[in-house]
């Protein structure tokens, strides 16, 4: 059977808009495919495409753990980082 | 000799008197899960199946009943019965129904038969087997009638597959296989009492009669049926659970614990419920947040805990956050259920001004405020509400994360668990406080929403998710806007139905 998580370079990462919980629509997190190798800007422009965001409005992710929440940097590797497969983000218009 | 024999001696000679202990084989091995959950027993042959029923009579009573049940489904099925309900968005709620719940009947029968090969106590084995029966009645009564409706209606058409892979049905696969990995003490507090005693009263009398009121003649005696079978299943939870806590004091925290777990469990199951009574029925008996103040808040907590104060239990857990969702629960879930519509198999709807009407009035601090700009959206475009990717659901309920925390309906509720190395997400602190006492369980579940991301049906998504699931998308999304609800209309005029009379 098919999965994209076989390869070790691959991961799924959760991103939620934070408009969108805040308003009455209330739409949760939703899947994304995402490689350890992309660095957080290609992470974040992931994020706008599966949302399906206005791409002229800035946006920043932000990295949600149990005990903190992380601004994800643009410049560097997710990797790096420390996202892991399964980890919630929130796309926060800037 | 039978004949001589007086109904306690009858009762004890064709039910208790036919246990025996092996002497062939070790006992422990026999039954190698019966100290494994700290359960002590000392006498619990004592204890009595409240109803003393034996295997003939069982079989007389149900006989009877299947009789009635099927009288009135076939003249329900003759004459059309589904054209004249007052408004067939009703059926998407049956659906739901018959996605959810009748699985969970075929379940419980597997469960009931679980707990009495691995409890050796003559009377509660002699009641899970009635109970295992009974649920397998249940389970096949309706199905008939499904078998019968996927000829009218959308949805049902390859029932066996939509309840084996449906995400929608996950919620409820993950509580049985939850309890039938558990111990068999704990699979009976679960089933037994934090199901059958705790809701289904909540769900059978009301949805029953919400199926009286908008017409549904085959659904009101399936309820009856069902229901009469649920009066004795409640009386088994609330006996064995009074034995456990009986027999021993050390048993009390370990039932404890289960309660604690187990309500909210169960809560959470029930949730599309809450759907089923306040949005899917056009005409509503009751709401739910006042079933759930009379079956659970007067009934449970304010009746049975009471009694059970003896014993050092108290409320579960998260009690009082079930009592502040009531007020948010029906809305919270139909809105989930709005945002995955063009993916279930059952549909959502577009409220009507009499929809609007009485939910706000049954729910003026909430309905308007929070949910109705929501349901409003849906006036210009249907999908307008569509989630724009596959949902994250709760590792242990399985529902999608998009509870309100009803101390501040404007957030979400999720909650967020470090476990081996990873971020679990929960729906709530009852579901939370599951997951981190058994992290090593939950954190093993096969997790739909990401084997549907990870392409284990497909890379197209959402459609390749639908063969696996056994429809098409056009069995999917919103009912007024369906081919379902042109056929009805078609089937009502055929019938003379959409003529209006008046007097003079």
């Amino acid at each position: 059977m098919p999965n994209y998580l076989k390869d070790s370079n691959h991961l799924l990462i959760w991103p939620v808009f934070k408009e969108v919980t805040e308003n009455d629509l209330f739409i949760c997190n939703i899947g994304v495919r995402a490689r350890y190798d992309m660095t957080g800007e290609e992470l974040l422009q992931a994020c706008v495409d599966a949302w399906q965001l206005d791409k002229d409005k800035k946006y920043r992710l932000r990295l949600i753990r149990p005990d903190q929440q992380v601004d994800i940097p643009p410049d560097t590797v997710i990797k790096e980082i420390g996202i892991r497969n399964g980890d919630p983000l929130e796309i926060i218009s800037c | 000799m039978a004949a001589r024999m007086g109904l306690k001696q009858k009762y004890h000679a064709m039910t208790r008197d036919l246990m025996w202990d092996s002497q062939e084989f070790d006992m422990k091995r026999v039954y190698p899960l019966i100290e494994k959950e700290g359960i002590i027993l000392k006498d619990p042959s004592r204890w009595e199946d409240p109803f003393r029923m034996a295997y003939n009579q069982y079989v007389k009573v149900q006989a009877e009943k299947d009789l009635l049940y099927h009288a009135v489904r076939n003249a329900f099925e003759a004459n059309e019965g589904h054209a004249k309900v007052v408004d067939a968005r009703w059926y998407e709620g049956v659906k739901a129904f018959a996605i959810a719940v009748q699985p969970a009947e075929y379940q419980a029968h597997r469960l009931m038969a679980y707990i009495g090969r691995n409890i050796p106590i003559e009377a509660i084995r002699f009641a899970t087997i009635n109970q295992c029966l009974d649920e397998l009645r249940h389970a096949q009564i309706e199905i008939k009638h499904y078998a019968h409706m996927s000829k009218k209606i959308d949805g049902l058409h390859a029932y066996a597959q939509t309840n084996e892979n449906l995400w929608f049905n996950t919620v409820t696969k993950s509580f049985f296989e939850d309890a039938l990995s558990a111990g068999p003490f704990e699979a009976l507090v679960a089933i037994a009492f934090s199901f059958e005693y705790v809701f289904t009263n909540i769900l059978f009398l009301p949805f029953a009669t919400s199926a009286a009121a908008v017409g549904d003649d085959n659904f009101v005696a399936v309820g009856k049926s069902v229901q009469s079978d649920e009066s004795r299943h409640m009386a088994l939870g609330m006996s064995a659970l009074k034995m456990l806590l009986e027999e021993d004091d050390r048993n009390v925290p370990i039932i404890q614990r289960w309660l604690d777990k187990w309500y909210w469990r169960a809560y959470r199951i029930f949730s599309v419920v809450a759907t089923l009574i306040d949005y899917y029925p056009r005409i509503r008996p009751i709401s739910w947040k006042r079933a759930f103040k009379t079956y659970v808040e007067d009934q449970v907590f304010e009746g049975l805990f009471k009694d059970f104060r003896k014993y050092g239990i108290r409320l579960p857990l998260h009690a009082e956050d079930s009592i502040k969702e009531k007020e948010h629960y029906s809305h919270a879930v139909m809105r989930i259920l709005n945002h995955a519509k063009h993916v279930n198999a059952f549909r959502g709807f577009r409220l009507h001004p009499d929809d609007y009407e009485w939910l706000s009035s049954e729910y003026p601090d909430t309905f308007e405020r929070y949910y109705a700009p929501f349901f409003r959206r849906m006036d210009d475009h249907v999908l307008a509400v569509a989630t724009p990717g596959i949902p994250a659901i709760c590792t242990v309920c399985q529902i999608p994360l998009e509870f309100p925390d009803p101390d501040n309906p404007t957030r979400f509720w999720t909650q967020y668990s470090e476990y081996n190395n990873k971020t679990y997400m929960t729906c709530s602190p009852g579901c939370k406080h599951i997951f981190e006492q058994e992290p090593h369980k939950y954190a093993q579940i096969w997790w739909p929403a990401e084997a549907y991301v990870s392409g284990e049906f497909g890379e197209n998504l959402p459609d390749d998710l639908f063969k696996y699931f056994g429809f098409a998308p056009e069995e999917a999304n919103e009912y007024y806007s369906s081919r379902d609800y042109e056929r009805w209309l078609q089937y009502r005029k055929q019938l003379g139905l959409d003529q209006i009379f008046t007097g003079r």
